[in-house]
């Protein structure tokens, strides 16, 4: 259960190195172009892995590792979207090769072409808003990861992910789209090798059978059939498409991928091939989630209560152990008294008809299921292996924070603050001002995380956030490509009404739920561009050709 | 065809697949960024503007 001095070295090591490797790129930085889409030069191969492990961080394994605890099977219906939509899109080129073929460096870029300053800058601020809130929240769920794997005291943890933090801003700032390729070809090694070496330990300690076992046995019936399982609908899925339509397509630092490409060819043969290693960032760590949930039923005692007790009478006993000892014991990693307290608590609560305690009962489960799998990685890994996963977890982490940090950053400088300085700057104005972004971005990101409570499970978190601008993102994009008469005041009205939706879901007791949140958004975006282009119709030519020749 | 076959195939696909992928860019992504790199380093030396301090 330590990790020990060699587990620690094989970490650190890790680090040092992606850190060398990342400042040597930066000297061959010369121009924005080369800072921010590497001299468009990027190949497959390097191309998919830095896209991949971009989109790859420990906050990915803990919020689908919770998604998998949670839904069981029914959850892997998300890595089918997801192989699908990226598949489509890297066989089509659907959005990704006109704008690549346009030599954008950024996708509001575009919208200033199509619709004119204003939706370009409204767009570039949804973007910076909704990724900064988007970010926000990696640095508070990845320090839980840290704090019990690798046994970091609650009161280092701060400090550890400031430096983790500081790491990525380093040779991001300092190296661009450059060293973020070459860091995330190495940290893209490391993050495949940890996830194969969790995945084995997992089926050689648990097993297929296990996982399928605890599914039938804990989940009540739910886990198998995605589309009768309760937030698993035909509304979840179809929101589920749009989204990894808009993810694969205008989502910055997967579409800063696209534009990094050698050519539009090499940038479809990326989200082919990431396609299918999407599948197994959505399958492998919701598998680990199950592998965690009958890890911790295995080993739970049956629960004894006192003979002739009425139902009442035991809710209301477990609700005051629960609270009493529920914080205690997740700090413990004692999910095996945990779970099945909470278990018999939503079960007698849903028969008693009681939604509050339901509720509650729910609540405490998704905590339980966000930390289960870094408990059951620091349970069946052994010492030496915990160091090479952690490398891979540390790997995947700051790759991250770096791809985001330069894509956002991308964003607020090009799209926001350049254009209402409303002067061209040189090269050396636009690199200091993409770097100072960095820093900004970095500095909220440790407050935001501080001071934000996560409402409902992550994932639904992260992708309304992200559902903030990527709807209206997509759809003017889209409209403005193929539908003459789309215009300014319609993408105006598309961003205003999208973003609304997605942001009702995150007010606390708005009661709207995440599915409602995600087809509004989508719905009202689209009503708002089509209303606002009928009502003033723009005059494109014909504007896919007119954009591309 | 059970949900649980389907999940079943699913997963170990997923699996065995991003194990050959990710052989495959450890493999050949190193020559790409190789590449990349001696491109850069090529262009720098025909004369394009240093990059300004930081």
């Amino acid at each position: 259960m330590r990790f020990g001095p060699l587990d620690w070295a094989i970490a650190v090591t890790s680090l040092v190195a992606t850190v060398w490797i990342g400042l040597r790129a930066r000297r061959l930085v010369g121009r924005i172009e080369d800072y921010l889409v590497a001299n468009r030069g990027m190949g497959t191969y390097v191309g998919t892995a830095s896209l991949v492990s971009t989109e790859i961080g420990i906050i990915t394994y803990m919020y689908q590792a919770q998604f998998g605890f949670l839904a069981g099977f029914s959850a892997f219906i998300v890595g089918l979207i997801t192989i699908a939509v990226c598949f489509a899109v890297g066989r089509t080129g659907f959005v990704i090769t006109p704008l690549r073929e346009m030599q954008v460096m950024t996708v509001p870029e575009y919208l200033e072409r199509r619709y004119g300053r204003r939706v370009r800058v409204l767009a570039g601020l949804m973007m910076a808003f909704g990724g900064s809130l988007n970010l926000g929240i990696f640095p508070i769920i990845e320090a839980r990861y840290l704090t019990i794997t690798a046994g970091i005291p609650p009161r280092f943890v701060a400090w550890t992910m400031a430096a983790l933090l500081l790491i990525a801003l380093l040779y991001t700032a300092l190296g661009g789209m450059l060293s973020l390729i070459v860091t995330n070809y190495l940290q893209y090694v490391l993050l495949a090798g940890g996830m194969l070496i969790v995945t084995a330990a997992c089926l050689s300690r648990i097993g297929w059978s296990g996982m399928t076992g605890a599914v039938r046995e804990h989940l009540h019936g739910r886990g198998f059939d995605p589309f009768a399982d309760l937030g698993v609908g035909p509304a979840f899925i179809l929101w589920q498409v749009l989204l990894w339509v808009a993810f694969m397509t205008v989502w910055q630092s997967a579409a800063m991928r696209a534009f990094s490409a050698r050519d539009a060819a090499t940038g479809r043969r990326v989200f082919r091939l990431t396609s299918v290693l999407f599948l197994g960032r959505a399958v492998i760590p919701m598998a680990w989630g199950i592998a965690a949930l009958a890890l911790f039923f295995a080993r739970a005692a049956p629960l004894a209560s006192p003979a002739g007790e009425a139902p009442a009478a035991e809710m209301a006993r477990l609700d005051a152990e629960l609270s009493a000892r529920f914080k205690p014991l997740l700090d413990e990693g004692r999910l095996e008294v945990l779970l099945p307290r909470v278990d018999r608590l939503e079960t007698l609560a849903q028969a008693d008809g009681s939604e509050p305690q339901a509720q509650r009962a729910r609540a405490l489960r998704e905590e339980i299921g966000l930390v289960a799998m870094p408990w059951m990685v620091a349970t069946l890994i052994p010492g030496g292996w915990r160091g090479l996963v952690m490398a891979g977890m540390l790997a995947a982490s700051v790759s991250t924070y770096a791809g985001y940090f330069l894509g956002w950053s991308a964003v607020i400088s090009q799209d926001v603050v350049s254009p209402l300085l409303g002067r061209e700057l040189s090269e050396r104005g636009k690199l200091r001002l993409t770097r100072a972004t960095i820093v900004a971005l970095t500095a909220f990101i440790m407050v935001w995380s501080l001071v934000y409570e996560v409402p409902g499970p992550a994932y639904f978190y992260l992708q309304v956030t992200a559902n903030l601008f990527m709807a209206p993102t997509l759809l003017t994009i889209v409209l403005g490509l193929y539908w003459r008469r789309a215009s300014a005041l319609g993408a105006v009205t598309c961003f205003v009404l999208g973003a609304a939706a997605s942001l009702a879901y995150l007010v606390p007791g708005a009661g709207l739920s995440v599915g409602a949140a995600g087809n509004l958004s989508w719905g009202l975006a689209f009503l708002g561009l089509v209303l606002g282009s009928l009502l003033r119709p723009g005059h494109a030519p014909t504007p896919a050709r007119a954009e591309t020749a | 065809m059970s949900w649980l076959t389907l999940w079943a195939i699913v997963f170990y696909a997923a699996v065995a697949s991003f194990a050959l992928v990710s052989a495959l860019v450890a493999v050949f992504g190193y020559g790409e960024v190789r590449e990349l790199f001696q491109d850069l380093a090529a262009k720098n030396r025909g004369g394009r503007p240093p990059l300004p301090p930081a």
